[in-house]
C-alpha cells in the first residue's frame, strides 16, 4: 500500500536511496583491516632534578669579553671617545657562530641553555641618544669575544656542581651503558638489582674494578642467576669504558658511589 | 568545559610520553637498593640503568676442537682432528637446544690451531658477533684414551672465564663434549649443569587400540639410543635410579601390571616385590635406597615404600581414595603425591613417613602427576582444566604458572638441574606422542627427536 | 448401583495390580534350556568363552561416566545375566578388565580401571559366584576400543569387560 501509494517519480527515487544507503553501510563494513602498525617510540628517559644548589651554578661568563664598538648614529659626528661601557652579555646573542660560550658539552645542553638565555634576554641596553661617532674597531679586536680572563672549560669544584648538572651526569652514563647491560635470564630474575660503584679517571677511562655495593630482590627461583647479575652488571661498566663525559664536571664524576642495575619489562 | 576536558586530558597524557626515572642527587641513594652508609657519605655519583630490552640470546662461537697430533681413534673414523669438530658440533647442539645461547658451531668458524687454544686470536673473534667463545683440544693417548680440554673466553673482555679438562674412554668421547657444555652453561646461566645425563622413556608403535610400548634409554640429547624390552609385554611409567644402574618400570610380563627393577649392566630384572595385587607408579628416592609404589588393594590405591633390595613395605597413605604417584623432595623429607579422597584428582604434600598429609592444590580443575623439582624451589604437574597442561607451583601450593596450553600434555619431569621441564604430548584423534621439553621461564619449546611415537619421559642425574 | 461396583472393583483391581513392584528377585531361577541349542549341533561349546559372548551378546561389558565406578541400573542388568551364566558353569572363572578413556593421567588411570573391576566383582559376588573364581585386571588407558577423541568414543572406552576361561 505504501508503495503503491508514491508518486511514479518517486519509485526511482527511492531505489537510488536504498542503494546509496546499502553502498554506505557496506563501505562501513567492509574497511581495510590494515592497521598500521605504529612504531612504538624509543622510551625517552627524564630525569628530575628538585634539589636546588646554594651557589650559582650556571655557566661561567667572561668578564671581559672584547668587542667592536658599535657606531652610533646622530646628527653630529663625535669626537672618538675612549672606548668604554663594553655591552655585556650581548656578545653571545650577536655572534651566532660561537656557541654560547657557557654550554661545555653536548650532554648537559638541555639543562644549561635555558640558563644561559634568560641570562642573555635582559641583554641590549638600548644606547641613548649620543653624539653620534663613526665606527671604530677596538685596538684589541682581533682577540676575540672569548678573551677573557677566565677559562669556561676549567673543572669546576664539586661544591659548586648542582643536582642538575649531576642529574644529567647520571643520565649520560646511564645512556652508555645501556646498550652493553643485559640481565641474565631466568626464574624471577627481572627481581634482582645489583648496585655498583666505581671510579673514573679524567679521560673516562675505568680506574680500578668496579666493586659491587649491594644486591637485592634475590628470592629461591632466581638465587643462581645474582652471581652472573653482578658480574654481567661488572662487565656492562668494562665494555662501556672510557665513558664520554664532560672534563668540566670531573669533580662529579670521577667517582660514581651506588649505580644500580636492574631490568624492567618494558611496554 | 572543554577547556577542563582538554586540560584532563594533557594530564593524563603527559605520563604516558616519557619514563620518568628520578636520578639520585648528591649524597641520596635509591630508595630500594639498600646501600651501606659510606656510599652515601663520600658524594659520589648515583643513578641507575635497566635493561628493557626482551630477552636475547648470549652469541657464542664454537669452532673445532684441535688437536696436539692428528691420530687415530676409535672414537671417529677420521682421527682427532675430525673428532674435535664433532665434539664442538655436539657442544653446540647441547647449546642452541636450551635457549639460552645462540651458539655458531664449527661447521661456519675458521679452526683454530692448537697453539691458538690457550691465547686466542682475539681479531678473528671480534667482528663475528660472539660474545663468547668456546675453544678446547682433543687428544689421544697412546693407550687411546682421550684427553679434552675445554676453555671459555670472553671475547670483547679478552679474558678467559673458566676451564676444565677430562679423560676418558673413546667410546664416551660425547660424554666429554656435555661436560665441556656443561662447563659453559652453568658457568654462563649460573644453573647446575645437566647435559651429560641419560633419559628413560616408553617408546610406543602401533595403532592406538594395540599400541605396543618398549622401555628405551637415550643420553640427553637423543644420541646413543637403545631399546631395552622387546615391546611383547606392556611396559610404562619408567624412572632412571639415581646411580644410572638401573631402571624401575612397569610391565605386563606375566598378563599382570608389576613394578621391576631392571639392571642395565646385567641386562635382567626381577620383581620389586612379590604381590598378589596391582602395583605401578614405581619412584626412586633420591638416594637410591628406597623405592615408592602404588598398590590397589581391593579396587583401593595406595602408596608403600619398600627398600631397593627388597623386603617388607612400609604403608603410607591409608584412605578410601586413590592415592598414586609420589615424589620426594630433594632432601628426601617430603613426598607429594596426588589424592581423589577429595572428590577429585588434587595434589598433597606429606612427610616422608606418612604423617602430615595436606593438600595443597587449590585452582580448581584437576591436578595430578606432581615431580618435585631437583632444586626444591617447584613443583611441575599437569593441570586439567579442559586441556592437560603443564604447571608448576610453590611447595606450598601457591604461584600456579603454567607453562603449557595444549590439547593434552602430562606427566611433566625435571632435569637434573630443575630448570628444564620435559612432558609428553598427546595428539587429539590420532594418539601419536611426543616428547617436548623447555625451560622453566616458559621459553623455548622444543620436541626431543625419538625413532617412533615416545611417552613418560625420566631424567636420570648428571654423571659424575 | 451394579455398574459403579464393578467399577470400583476393576479400579481397585488395576490399582492393585499398579502397586505391585516389579522387582528384579535377588536371585533369578535358572533360564530354561534355549530351545535351539540343542538344535545347533554346531553351537559353540556350553562353558566355553564362545558360549558365553553368543549368550551374553553386549552384556560383558558395563560402562561407566568420567570418573565414576558406580555401577547403574543398565550395568545391573548385564551383571546379573553375566552372574547367572557364571553360576550355571560352575567350572569356569571370570576376568573382569577395567578401563578408563584417555582423558586421564596414566598412573591414576591404572588405578581407576582396577577401581572399575573391582565395583564390577563385587557386584558379581553380591550375586552369589564365589570371589575366587573372579579376578581383576586393569588396563587404565591402554587398551582403548573406540578410536576418537570425542565423548562418544570415551563413554564406549570407560567399560569393565568380563572374560571368562574354563
Amino acid at each position: 500500500m505504501a508503495v503503491a501509494a508514491l508518486r511514479p517519480e518517486e519509485r526511482p527515487a527511492l531505489a537510488v536511496a536504498v542503494v546509496l544507503h546499502l553502498a554506505l553501510v557496506a563501505l562501513l563494513l567492509v574497511q581495510p583491516r590494515s592497521r598500521e602498525n605504529f612504531p612504538i617510540p624509543e622510551r625517552m628517559s627524564v630525569s628530575l632534578a628538585d634539589d636546588v644548589a646554594l651557589e650559582a651554578t650556571g655557566p661561567v661568563l667572561s668578564q671581559n669579553a672584547q668587542v667592536a664598538v658599535a657606531p652610533t648614529i646622530a646628527e653630529e659626528i663625535a669626537p672618538p671617545a675612549p672606548p668604554a661601557e663594553p655591552a655585556k652579555p650581548a656578545p653571545p646573542v650577536a655572534k651566532p657562530l660561537v656557541k654560547p660560550a657557557p654550554a661545555p658539552a653536548v650532554s648537559t645542553r638541555p639543562q644549561t641553555k635555558p640558563q644561559a638565555r634568560p641570562q642573555a634576554t635582559p641583554a641590549p641596553p638600548k644606547p641613548v641618544t649620543k653624539p653620534g661617532g663613526g665606527s671604530r674597531l677596538g685596538s684589541n679586536f682581533l682577540d676575540g669575544a672569548e678573551s677573557g680572563s677566565v677559562d669556561a672549560n676549567a673543572p669546576v669544584p664539586a661544591s659548586q656542581i648542582g643536582a642538575s648538572e649531576k642529574a644529567s651526569l647520571a643520565q649520560a652514563i646511564a645512556r652508555q651503558l645501556k646498550p652493553r647491560w643485559s640481565s641474565p635470564q631466568g626464574v624471577d630474575a627481572e627481581l634482582l638489582v645489583t648496585v655498583l660503584s666505581f671510579n673514573l679517571n679524567p679521560d673516562g677511562t675505568l680506574a680500578g674494578k668496579p666493586q659491587v655495593v649491594s644486591q637485592s630482590g634475590i628470592t629461591d627461583g632466581n638465587r643462581p642467576q645474582a652471581g652472573r647479575h653482578a658480574e654481567l652488571a661488572v662487565r656492562a661498566v668494562e665494555l662501556a669504558a672510557p665513558f664520554d663525559l664532560p672534563a668540566k664536571y670531573y669533580n662529579a664524576w670521577k667517582r660514581v658511589s651506588a649505580f644500580r642495575f636492574d631490568r624492567k619489562l618494558s611496554q | 568545559m572543554k577547556k577542563l576536558i582538554f586540560a584532563l586530558f594533557m594530564a593524563s597524557a603527559a605520563p604516558l610520553v616519557a619514563q620518568t626515572e628520578v636520578a639520585g642527587t648528591a649524597g641520596g641513594g635509591d630508595a630500594a637498593a639498600s646501600s651501606p652508609a659510606t656510599a652515601e657519605d663520600d658524594g659520589g655519583l648515583t643513578g641507575s640503568v635497566s635493561d628493557e630490552k626482551a630477552w636475547q640470546d648470549l652469541g657464542i662461537a664454537i669452532p673445532g676442537f684441535s688437536t696436539d697430533a692428528d691420530r687415530g681413534t676409535a672414537a671417529s673414523a677420521g682421527g682427532t682432528a675430525a673428532l674435535g669438530k664433532e665434539v664442538a658440533r655436539v657442544i653446540t647442539a647441547d647449546l642452541r637446544n636450551n635457549g639460552l645461547f645462540l651458539p655458531v658451531g664449527p661447521d661456519a668458524l675458521p679452526q683454530p690451531t692448537y697453539p691458538d687454544i690457550t691465547a686466542p686470536a682475539w681479531q678473528t673473534w671480534a667482528g663475528r658477533n660472539a660474545d663468547m667463545l668456546v675453544q678446547g683440544y682433543v687428544n689421544a693417548a697412546p693407550n687411546g684414551t682421550l684427553t679434552i680440554g675445554c676453555y671459555l673466553y670472553d671475547v670483547q673482555l679478552q679474558s678467559e672465564l673458566v676451564r676444565g679438562g677430562w679423560t676418558l674412554q673413546p667410546a664416551d668421547w660425547r660424554r666429554g663434549a656435555h661436560k665441556c657444555a656443561d662447563l659453559v652453561y652453568s658457568r654462563l646461566s649460573g644453573e647446575s649443569p645437566f647435559f651429560d645425563s641419560k633419559i628413560a622413556y616408553i617408546a610406543e608403535t602401533g595403532p592406538k587400540d594395540n599400541r605396543t610400548k618398549q622401555l628405551a634409554i637415550m643420553d640427553s640429547d637423543g644420541a646413543n639410543h637403545r631399546f631395552i624390552t622387546t615391546g611383547q609385554a606392556t611396559a610404562l611409567t619408567p624412572r632412571y635410579s639415581p646411580d644410572y644402574q638401573s631402571i624401575v618400570y612397569l610391565s605386563y610380563l606375566n598378563g599382570n601390571p608389576r613394578i621391576y627393577i631392571y639392571d642395565i649392566a646385567a641386562a635382567t630384572q626381577k620383581l620389586v616385590t612379590q604381590s598378589e595385587n596391582p602395583t605401578f607408579a614405581p619412584r626412586w628416592s633420591p638416594d637410591g635406597k628406597s623405592i615408592l609404589y602404588s598398590m590397589a588393594v581391593n579396587g583401593n590405591t595406595d602408596i608403600y615404600r619398600v627398600s631397593a633390595n627388597g623386603g617388607p613395605s612400609t604403608r603410607l597413605t591409608d584412605t578410601p581414595g586413590i592415592d598414586v604417584g609420589g615424589s620426594y623432595s630433594p632432601d628426601g623429607t617430603k613426598i607429594v603425591f596426588e589424592s581423589d579422597r577429595s572428590g577429585s584428582q588434587q595434589v598433597y604434600v606429606m612427610n616422608a613417613d606418612g604423617t602430615n598429609q595436606r593438600r595443597i592444590s587449590f585452582f580448581g580443575g584437576r591436578a595430578a602427576t606432581p615431580e618435585w623439582s631437583p632444586r626444591g624451589d617447584q613443583i611441575a604437574f599437569t593441570h586439567m582444566v579442559g586441556n592437560f597442561r603443564i604447571a608448576t607451583m610453590n611447595p606450598d601450593g601457591r604461584g600456579l604458572t603454567y607453562l603449557t596450553n595444549s590439547w593434552q600434555d602430562e606427566a611433566p619431569t625435571w632435569a637434573p638441574n630443575g630448570r628444564i621441564v620435559q612432558f609428553f604430548r598427546t595428539e587429539r584423534n590420532s594418539g601419536k606422542t611426543s616428547l617436548w621439553q623447555l625451560d622453566l621461564t616458559g621459553r623455548n619449546l622444543r620436541r626431543l627427536r625419538t625413532p617412533v611415537d615416545a611417552s613418560d619421559p625420566a631424567w636420570g642425574p648428571v654423571l659424575p | 448401583m451394579n455398574r459403579s461396583l464393578a467399577t470400583a472393583a476393576l479400579v481397585a483391581a488395576a490399582l492393585s495390580m499398579s502397586a505391585c513392584q516389579s522387582k528384579a528377585p535377588e536371585t533369578l531361577p535358572p533360564q530354561p534350556a534355549s530351545p535351539t541349542a540343542p538344535a545347533q549341533s554346531a553351537g559353540p561349546e556350553p562353558g566355553s568363552y564362545a558360549h558365553f559372548k553368543s549368550v551374553l551378546g553386549e552384556r560383558d561389558v558395563i560402562y561407566f561416566d568420567t570418573d565414576r565406578f558406580n555401577i547403574d541400573s543398565q550395568d545391573a542388568a548385564a551383571l546379573q545375566a553375566q552372574a547367572q551364566w557364571l553360576l550355571q558353569y560352575a567350572g569356569t572363572r571370570a576376568t573382569i578388565e577395567g578401563h578408563c578413556d584417555e582423558r586421564g593421567t596414566r598412573d591414576y588411570n591404572l588405578a581407576l580401571g582396577e577401581r572399575r573391576a573391582n565395583s564390577a566383582k563385587n557386584y558379581l559376588v553380591s550375586l552369589g559366584v564365589p570371589a575366587e573364581r573372579i579376578s581383576t585386571i586393569s588396563y587404565g588407558k591402554e587398551r582403548p576400543v573406540a578410536l576418537g577423541s570425542n565423548e562418544g568414543s570415551w563413554a564406549r572406552n570407560r567399560r569393565a569387560v568380563t572374560i571368562t576361561v574354563n
